[in-house]
């Protein structure tokens, strides 16, 4: 190979080499912005799923608490009724175990917005 | 002068080749770190799955237990009080009945619906001892309980994904396909002599340029992967609500049955009296209709279609 030859080999392949390592530096910026990118919307969806989790849970242990609560308070009734013979007195009170029994707790979710709205209420009652 | 030029060169040359190099074997690196991170990734989306299916048949076998209850129900309590009303009917006279009849709470269509009520009871109770391998899952199914329960695979149900996405989908495939065919044109490039440097350092370069690529689409498949574990975790949650309110059902259904066999013993105990007995009759009676409604009430919506309700919720949960 004469020296020209090899000069201008060395020169070729040097060439060849820049322009590969830009190549890279370029690509290699692109996937850290995209793996940004990628962080930012993995944060932003986990918030979001931690936030509609936390409500949803959050309504049904009170919905369910709440309605145990009622459950309990009615069949108190219930028995007095059945002891004291005021069956007027104990047909309301089945009326109202069955209308509660009936009402799902997961029915109010359908409207989760205004759950939310009411969660925010400090003031809200509660009603199941 | 000119004699050194390609020395200069030669050893710009070699340092880029050096460089090269070392980021070919940084590449190398991300390459193996993309691989790790994405098979972590996917056992913990499988494992995540897998807790979900445990769950799901717990709350199946919950529901199964609540299914066999009414089935009890039916055939002792609901089918007892039947029984009592045909053995007075058949000693009473028809103004006792009319009387009867006339209470709040009880009507001659209720008795009949009551009656059905505790012939399916009998029915699926008898199948059920009958066959011994059926067990309490046959009757659950019958009363239709189980039914809004279980025949949905859990991931679907939950609008999850059904099938792993393999580590091979990551593209890992086509950058190993590229190594491959990388390794043979280092090969050729040995045999080549003086060109080795710059074919490493090029081969290096273009590694390290797949090790990004590999390594950013371990972390999308990692990030997707974290997102559906979330939602999975948040089904289990739900689950467990389901759960809640089988046992509300059971125990209200068990707090009623109590009752009404307690004045049924009341009842039986002693000849019926139209006059003495009536107010106890209606309360069983008043008890009895609250039994038969709650035992028709559906674990989930008024259509006893969990898919719709889960639907309706998670449409709602988007807009959010």
């Amino acid at each position: 190979m004469s020296k020209m030859a090899a000069f201008v080999s060395g020169a070729d392949a040097l060439q060849q080499l820049i322009a590969h390592y830009f190549e890279y530096k370029q690509i290699a910026e692109q996937e850290r912005t995209k793996r940004r990118e990628i962080k930012a919307w993995e944060n932003e969806s986990l918030a979001k799923i931690k936030a509609q989790r936390d409500l949803l849970m959050e309504y049904l242990d009170r919905s369910f608490d709440e309605r145990s609560k009622n459950f309990q308070q009615l069949f108190d009734v219930v028995d007095r009724a059945i002891a004291s013979g005021n069956n007027e007195q104990l047909g309301l009170a089945l009326d109202s175990i069955t209308e509660l029994a009936k009402s799902s707790p997961f029915k109010e979710l359908a409207n989760l917005s205004s759950v939310q709205a009411a969660l925010a209420d400090p003031n809200h009652e509660w009603k199941f | 002068m000119i004699f050194v030029i390609p020395f200069i060169m030669g050893a710009a040359v070699l340092a880029t080749a050096a460089y090269g190099a070392v980021k070919g074997t940084e590449g190398f690196g991300n390459i193996n770190q993309a691989k790790e991170i994405g098979e972590r990734a996917q056992h913990r989306h499988e494992k995540a799955v897998s807790d979900l299916k445990v769950d799901w048949e717990a709350a199946n076998r919950l529901a199964e237990v609540y299914g066999s209850l009414q089935i009890r129900v039916r055939h002792r309590t609901i089918g007892r009080f039947v029984a009592f009303i045909e053995r007075i009917g058949q000693k009473a006279s028809a103004s006792d009945m009319k009387f009867l009849a006339g209470l709040e709470g009880i009507s001659i269509q209720q008795l009949k619906e009551y009656k059905t009520v505790a012939l399916e009871g009998q029915e699926v109770f008898q199948g059920v001892t009958s066959s011994a391998g059926a067990g309490v899952a046959a009757g659950a199914t019958a009363v239709g309980v189980a039914q809004t329960f279980g025949t949905v695979a859990v991931p679907q149900f939950f609008g999850l994904f059904s099938t792993n996405v393999a580590v091979s989908q990551l593209g890992m495939s086509g950058v190993a396909a590229w190594l491959g065919g990388g390794s043979m044109a280092l090969g050729g490039a040995v045999l080549g002599g003086i060109a080795l440097g710059p074919a490493l350092a090029v081969g290096g370069f273009q590694i390290a340029g797949k090790g990004e690529e590999a390594l950013t689409k371990a972390r999308e498949y990692e990030a997707q992967v974290n997102v559906e574990v979330a939602k999975i975790e948040e089904a289990r949650d739900f689950i467990r609500q389901v759960e809640r309110r089988v046992k509300e059902l059971g125990t209200l259904v068990s707090e009623l049955d109590s009752r009404v066999a307690l004045l049924l013993n009341e009842l039986e105990s002693q000849p019926f009296d139209r006059v003495q007995d009536a107010a106890k009759f209606q309360q069983v009676a008043l008890l009895v209709k609250g039994l038969v409604e709650i035992m028709k009430t559906p674990v989930l919506d008024s259509q006893g279609n969990l898919n719709s309700a889960v639907a309706n919720i998670q449409a709602k949960y988007r807009n959010l």
